[in-house]
């Protein structure tokens, strides 16, 4: 149905065509056998158009590669199709810079139309989707479709354009389908469908703003064009924000830009970088094809802008965190403070009040107001004189004071300031610059609290920084199964100890622990039971050794004991003791439920010993002997001159 | 109200002319909004009470002199007629106030004489609001 619409809106001969050059380019490229001379003969013509044709070929961030100077360059560089729909895009540019619709801004329309190209050209770059120099020009005429409508049927158009309910996309699409059985996306599609664009190009301007048709695209080609177009809408829209962009704009803008900024991969500062490389783009491009362009607002500003439309909105209640203040308002004027009252309920707050001076006081210093909100003209104790005895107290120091005045009294501002008021609100006031006296209060709070909480974190923090460090090397040094200490760590406690016992001339004995049968244990139960048995059998022989005994996970199935200060006998004891206990305890995971046993090998340090190594083998040697014996025993690794005795 | 202009948006010139500013009333309506609908009546009916009793105020202290109480009481007087839209009155007090401090008791019994009269429109039209 809407190609029978369509053919109507061409039957007008008011939908926008290229002019001249633009035609010929047309005309050439839907030849069969046209030769990129021809085309290149055509554009050259037109110098205006060359320029910009070279503009678009040399904005692809190439290092090192010779500038295109030529059409043939161009063509070369980009593509024929490309080339010509490049020509196509600029020729309806300068054709239709303005027209017959009365309330179409046509320098607006442009104005984000040359955004979302530069736009659709960096992301096509940045995405590598589609061809750079081609996704400008589907950027550039996305939206042709509007001010092909507005051509045919000015005065309809310009009667949607006013009505209120034009105020986005979707809702200027429906009203549009109302007047005319055909929208401007649609339109769009259609009239590139006229000038030879390709299908998937085509049909990502046609589903580009409706969330449902893009939903439904089938083609990857043209689904990833619709999304870049969405993406370019968004910087366009945001390169046009200005300050008479409402506050719902800017939230849904700052959205926007996430979405865009997660899609393209950036961080928060090189999209920052990005965007502004973007913006000036736009600018130059507005220079030579003389579109108007501005000063686009920093990302810094647009989510500033963004959280104070937030802010505002929840103007109602108070602050976003739920922090309601408790607020003193003092006036004697029974109607004024019952006004100031309302106010200050209506924007969430807890409110106390008085009627003058010294019954303010004496409510402050009971139930320590965040604000004072005071009338300058009280009898009694006027607001400064509250001031200055609120100040006088130390707690009375943090407190808020505004101080309402009237017009005529803001000569004497200086005085009030000197009695430590924080700030004014000028009677009768008016409640949005109350509010923000308010938020100014609320901020000066929320900044003291952070300070202390920062001053109580340092002190933390020190605190546990110094843990922390505690606790990474307890990490390098732990055995992760068993919580154990490491072989690594061993390694060094040993050394450590060894070096000891030599300077204190102390003995000093090791423990070899292996597991028995724990190959098996794994092979017939499993990894993780074998994993259960271990950590067991670590619990076991870490809850049995004493203080002088420190326990390490040495190995697969192996474990170390240090014995400080302790002779072969005496380690021998201990060895004995680990054995009966690991004997004793039933261990039970999945398929195993039985007791393990280990075969322990002592050895003692000795002079015939050069470094900790050799006691370590001889503990080895220990393991060794008591495994060949029958395991579940311990084994004593005898010293050198006890050897050389007995085999004497 | 028959030859009364208590629209505020009618003509303006002079501050006589204007007794209640009808934005002023739309705006305490809306203050009250729908969890404090009788907010406005509220007010109004403290400064029918409020309002005579500073006028009354300051006819005692023109009679004594105390040009002090004079002006506490214009300025308090001044105030709750700009909250209820008094605009009229307010400009009244103000000029009360000014004169008061500069010590011309003459041009002060002026305006209070002015300030009655006026009263009693600013009465009438606030008792005929439909709140």
């Amino acid at each position: 149905m809407q190609h029978e619409t369509f053919d109507e809106l061409r039957a007008s001969g008011r939908l926008p065509t290229p002019p001249g050059v633009g035609m010929a380019v047309l005309k050439i490229t839907q030849r069969e056998d046209f030769s990129t001379e021809d085309l290149s003969r055509a554009i050259s013509a037109d110098p205006a158009l060359t320029g910009r044709l070279l503009q678009i070929a040399n904005s692809a961030t190439h290092a090192g590669v010779r500038p295109a100077t030529t059409v043939a360059d161009a063509a070369m560089r980009l593509g024929v199709r490309a080339v010509r729909n490049v020509a196509l895009g600029f020729s309806l540019l300068s054709a239709h810079r303005n027209g017959a619709c009365a309330r179409f801004d046509y320098d607006r329309f442009w104005s984000a139309s040359l955004a979302r190209a530069v736009a659709a050209r960096a992301i096509s770059e940045r995405l590598r989707v589609g061809v750079p120099a081609e996704a400008y020009i589907l950027g550039l005429l996305a939206d042709i479709g509007r001010l092909a409508l507005a051509s045919v049927h000015p005065e309809e158009y310009a009667r949607i354009l006013g009505d209120e309910r034009a105020r986005e996309p979707m809702a200027i699409a429906a009203l549009e389908r109302a007047s005319f059985e055909i929208d401007h996306s649609e339109t769009a599609a259609l009239l590139m469908d006229d000038w030879g664009l390709p299908r998937p190009l085509r049909e990502a301007v046609r589903i580009h703003e409706s969330e449902e048709r893009r939903v439904n695209a089938t083609c990857a080609d043209t689904a990833n064009h619709a999304k870049l177009l969405a993406h370019a809408s968004v910087l366009a829209e945001v390169c046009l924000a200005g300050d008479a962009t409402a506050g719902t704009s800017w939230t849904r803008l700052a959205a926007g830009l996430d979405v865009v900024r997660d899609a393209l991969g950036f961080d928060r500062a090189e999209f920052g970088a990005w965007c502004g490389r973007v913006a000036a783009e736009w600018t130059e491009w507005g220079r030579l094809l003389h579109v108007p362009t501005q000063k686009v607002k920093s990302l810094q500003e647009i989510h500033a802008r963004a959280e104070e439309a937030m802010a505002a909105t929840a103007a109602p209640q108070a602050s976003q965190r739920g922090e309601r203040l408790r607020i003193l308002a003092v006036d004697d004027d029974q109607l004024s403070l019952r006004l100031l009252q309302r106010e200050l309920v209506r924007a969430g707050h807890e409110v106390l009040i008085a009627r003058d001076g010294a019954e303010a006081l004496a409510m402050a210093l009971e139930s320590w107001p965040h604000i004072v909100i005071a009338d300058w003209m009280m009898p009694e104790m006027d607001g400064l004189e509250l001031c200055r005895s609120l100040r006088r107290i130390p707690d009375g120091q943090g407190i808020y004071f505004l101080l309402l005045t009237g017009r005529d009294e803001e000569e004497r501002v200086i005085e009030a300031f000197d009695s430590g008021v924080d700030d004014f609100v000028v009677k009768p006031f008016n409640p949005r610059i109350l509010r923000a006296r308010l938020r100014c209060g609320e901020r000066l709070f929320q900044k003291r609290e952070q300070e202390e909480q920062r001053t109580r974190n340092e002190t933390r923090s020190r605190v546990q920084s110094g843990r922390r460090m505690r606790d990474a090397n307890r990490r390098a040094n732990t055995d992760e199964l068993t919580g154990l200490y490491n072989r690594r760590w061993a390694m060094e406690e040993l050394r450590r100890e060894w070096d000891k016992a030599l300077e204190l001339d102390e003995p000093l004995s090791v423990l070899v622990v292996d597991a028995d049968g724990f190959k098996k244990v794994n092979d017939q139960h499993g990894h993780d039971v074998g994993d259960v048995v271990l950590k067991e059998l670590a619990a076991t022989l870490s809850g049995t050794v004493r203080a002088d005994e420190e326990v390490a996970r040495w190995g697969g199935e192996e474990f170390l004991v240090i014995c400080r200060n302790a002779t072969a006998e005496q380690a021998a004891i201990c060895a004995e003791r680990l054995r009966a206990a690991v004997a004793q305890h039933r261990i039970r995971s999945g398929t195993f439920d039985a007791c393990m046993t280990i075969s322990v090998g002592v050895a003692q340090a000795d002079s015939s010993m050069a470094t900790f190594d050799a006691l370590l083998k001889r503990a080895d040697d220990a393991v060794y002997a008591a495994k060949a014996a029958g395991r579940d025993r311990v084994a004593v690794d005898k010293p050198r001159d006890d050897r050389a005795k007995e085999s004497a | 109200m028959q030859g009364h202009d208590t629209n505020g948006s009618g003509a303006r010139d002079g501050a006589a002319d204007a007794v209640i500013d009808m934005q002023v009333i739309a705006g305490l309506r809306e203050l009250g909004g729908e969890d404090e609908p009788g907010l406005l009546v509220e007010i109004v009916a403290l400064y029918l009470v409020d309002a005579p009793r500073r006028l009354h105020e300051i006819d005692q202290a023109l009679a004594s002199g105390d040009l002090k109480a004079l002006e506490r009481a214009a300025h308090t007087l001044k105030s709750s007629s700009q909250n209820v839209g008094a605009t009229g009155m307010a400009q009244l007090c103000k000029r009360m106030e000014e004169l008061a401090r500069r010590s011309e008791v003459s041009g002060v019994r002026v305006l209070q004489d002015e300030g009655s009269r006026h009263w009693r429109e600013v009465e009438r039209a606030l008792r005929s609001l439909d709140a």
